[in-house]
């Protein structure tokens, strides 16, 4: 069950990404720069969670947190 | 016919349930929403209902498909959520939501200021009670913090809405077009809209409400802020970075955030960016987009509210970092989070999927690349939180030795009704685009938006896996801008209730000492005396005497004893022989 679960979200990450050369850019509509580019938004999708992450630690570990008796 | 406000409804729901007997009200809540959609059905777009009210000419109903489509949902939550609530034995809690519900349509039917300003009040002084309610010492102080704060928000509401009325002359309630009265109002429907930095009191708060009253709070009090806002202020450039800034910034905190309630409070935040964002676009696409995902998002928040409520229900806890592997425990509750989680995330067959990109694709329809793009970065963040941070740490990450408690049955079924009415609107978008404010004119299931969107979502998992190490919190809180207020309280304390209260201390120590001094003065003017001049030697006591001495008077104890009087008479009498034998 579990690695049938895997094989699912692995075997959509490539169709994913093959999909998106197969799949023509619509004239017009949603044409912004980066329809042209692909794999575009797997990389906003990947490099886009790990910088939030690791800019939002070092916020908090350089600036934010507190402990948690802090406005007591 | 006669267009009453369908506020009324619930209000006269809230007056009247404390008197039917204590075991159907419950049942008896559930009533009243079913009324208020049926009459929101009767409704039509262009009625209106006028009360002359003084000088004034109040239009406490106006309705069209923008106040239409909002107060749709609201009944629809307040049913849901009451579902949700069935086990919930306080009427007060009960009363407070049909109360908060009540007012919050209020606000949207609302035609006039005046009318809009005091269900706006209502609704804050209505929802202070859900955070209250939970009984706590933290919901206690963050309850306060949350009134105090929007009341001074609707304060200056008021002193918009005044000056506007000594402006215009006209109390209704339209598109704004600058100035300070408008800037005011503006004001107080950002702090209720929670666009930092005047957000932090929704992330303080809503976390410390009861299980069931966090789900009305994260419906009504930012979503009647979008509203108000696509109303008076659709195309105010400074909403645009506004709404892009709050998807950003609850993002970035939720990823500090250890309580799962208040993660997703933060998730408010930067969903109702992408609201706010839209308000800002003003074109009527973006109005749309912002009311269809208005809809969405009361839904989805409310149902993902409804999880992490039941986890806190069972367990007892919120707090990442005490939770874990309540997958086998808690199957069902895990499942229907998901939809939620899949809903507000933009998984296709979900609804935020046919509303978020609604207002994705209105910023692209006006050429805004970079909130596009930002809007699509916060989407990353929306799914690596909800979708997956909180599920991972609360079902699965660790063992542990919790031992979760039967939740009741209505917990279930408001989440199942809730979770199909946010995969009925992912399925079926045209119930949906079809009660927009504008006509749609948007397929949300072409190829190439599936295709990008699994991409987003699925890399971002991706990401996740890759460092999920990473985001295990410590237990620890977070400074937000509620620091300016939290913080600074020590201090205030000192100089307005501390050091007055020792001056009033020293002073009132004072008064007691000379009181005392002046009641032994008068209780024995003779006894104070000799106990005063005792220094000089008249007469020499000893503390005992002292004491005795500040007795009331009493004219024996001082008399001079007979010997002595004798003895000066004697003493005289020689004097005077003598005197008189030595002068003849």
């Amino acid at each position: 069950m579990r690695g049938l679960l895997w094989l699912l979200i692995a075997a959509g990450l490539v169709l994913s990404v093959v999909a998106d050369l197969l799949i023509p850019v619509e004239p017009g509509h949603d044409a912004s720069w980066w329809v042209h580019i692909p794999g575009f938004f797997a990389a906003l999708g990947f490099f886009g969670c790990v910088a939030i992450v690791y800019i939002a630690k070092a916020l908090g570990k350089w600036w934010l947190q507190r402990k948690e008796d802090y406005y007591d | 016919m006669i267009s009453l406000p369908p506020a009324l409804i619930l209000i006269a729901g809230a007056v009247l349930l404390p008197l039917l007997p204590r075991r159907i009200r419950s049942a008896a809540f559930l009533i009243f929403p079913v009324l208020a959609f049926l009459w929101l059905l009767s409704l039509h777009p262009g009625d209106s209902l006028t009360i002359p009210f003084l000088t004034y000419n109040l239009m406490v109903t106006r309705v069209d498909l923008l106040s239409l489509c909002f107060g749709y949902v609201f009944v629809l939550v307040t049913f849901f959520g009451g579902v949700f609530a069935f086990h919930v034995k306080d009427t007060a809690e009960q009363v407070a939501t049909l109360l908060y519900a009540g007012s919050a349509l209020g606000v949207v039917f609302a035609g006039d200021l005046l009318t809009l300003v005091c269900f706006w009040e209502l609704m804050a002084v209505a929802s202070v009670y859900l955070i209250w309610a939970r009984g706590t010492v933290l919901s206690r102080g963050a309850g306060m913090r949350y009134l105090i704060v929007h009341l001074v928000g609707g304060s200056i509401l008021l002193a918009g809405i005044i000056i506007n009325i000594n402006e215009t002359g006209s109390i209704l309630f339209n598109h704004m077009d600058g100035g300070i009265a408008a800037n005011l109002i503006l004001f107080s429907f950002c702090l209720n809209a929670a666009v930092p930095p005047l957000h932090a009191w929704l992330s303080d708060a809503y976390p410390e409400g009861t299980v069931s009253g966090s789900v009305f709070l994260s419906a009504f009090t930012t979503k009647t802020a979008v509203y108000v806002l696509a109303r008076g202020f659709a195309g105010w450039d400074i909403l645009i970075w506004a709404g892009v800034i709050m998807a950003i910034y609850g993002v970035i905190y939720a990823v500090l955030e250890n309580d799962g309630r208040r993660l997703l409070s933060y998730h408010i935040i930067s969903q109702v960016g992408y609201m706010v964002c839209g308000v800002g676009i003003g074109t009527e696409a973006a109005i749309s987009g912002v009311t269809a995902h208005a809809f969405a998002h009361v839904l989805y928040k409310a149902l993902l509210f409804m999880g992490a409520g039941a986890v806190l229900y069972a367990t007892g806890k919120s707090k990442l970092s005490d939770l874990g592997g309540l997958a086998k425990a808690m199957p069902i509750v895990l499942g229907l989070y998901m939809i939620g989680a899949f809903s507000i995330s933009g998984f296709p067959l979900f609804s935020g999927f046919v509303s978020k990109s609604l207002v994705i694709n209105a910023a692209a329809l006006s050429g805004m690349d970079w909130v596009v793009l930002s809007l699509n970065l916060a989407a990353v963040g929306t799914f690596l939180h909800t979708g997956l941070k909180l599920p991972y740490f609360t079902w699965f990450a660790k063992k542990t030795d919790l031992k979760p408690s039967r939740i009741p049955v209505g917990m279930y079924v408001g989440m199942g009704l809730t979770a199909l009415a946010c995969f009925i609107i992912g399925v079926y978008p045209n119930i949906l685009y079809s009660i927009l404010p504008y006509p749609v004119d948007y397929h949300p299931y072409s190829a190439r938006h599936i295709v990008e969107t699994m991409q987003l979502l699925l890399f971002t998992g991706l990401g996740f896996w890759a460092i999920v190490r990473v985001l295990a919190n410590k237990p620890v809180i977070n400074l937000d801008f509620d620091w300016f207020y939290r913080r600074p309280v020590r201090l205030a304390y000192t100089v307005f209730v501390a050091a007055p209260a020792k001056l009033f201390g020293l002073v009132e120590q004072g008064a007691f000492i000379i009181g005392g001094q002046i009641e032994d003065i008068i209780k024995n003017p003779v006894g104070y005396a000799v106990k005063r001049m005792s220094f000089i030697g008249i007469r020499r006591q000893d503390k005992k005497t002292a004491i005795a001495d500040t007795r009331a008077y009493n004219p024996d104890r001082y008399r001079i004893s007979v010997e002595t009087m004798m003895l000066i008479i004697l003493i005289v009498f020689i004097i005077l022989i003598s005197w008189s034998m030595l002068a003849s």
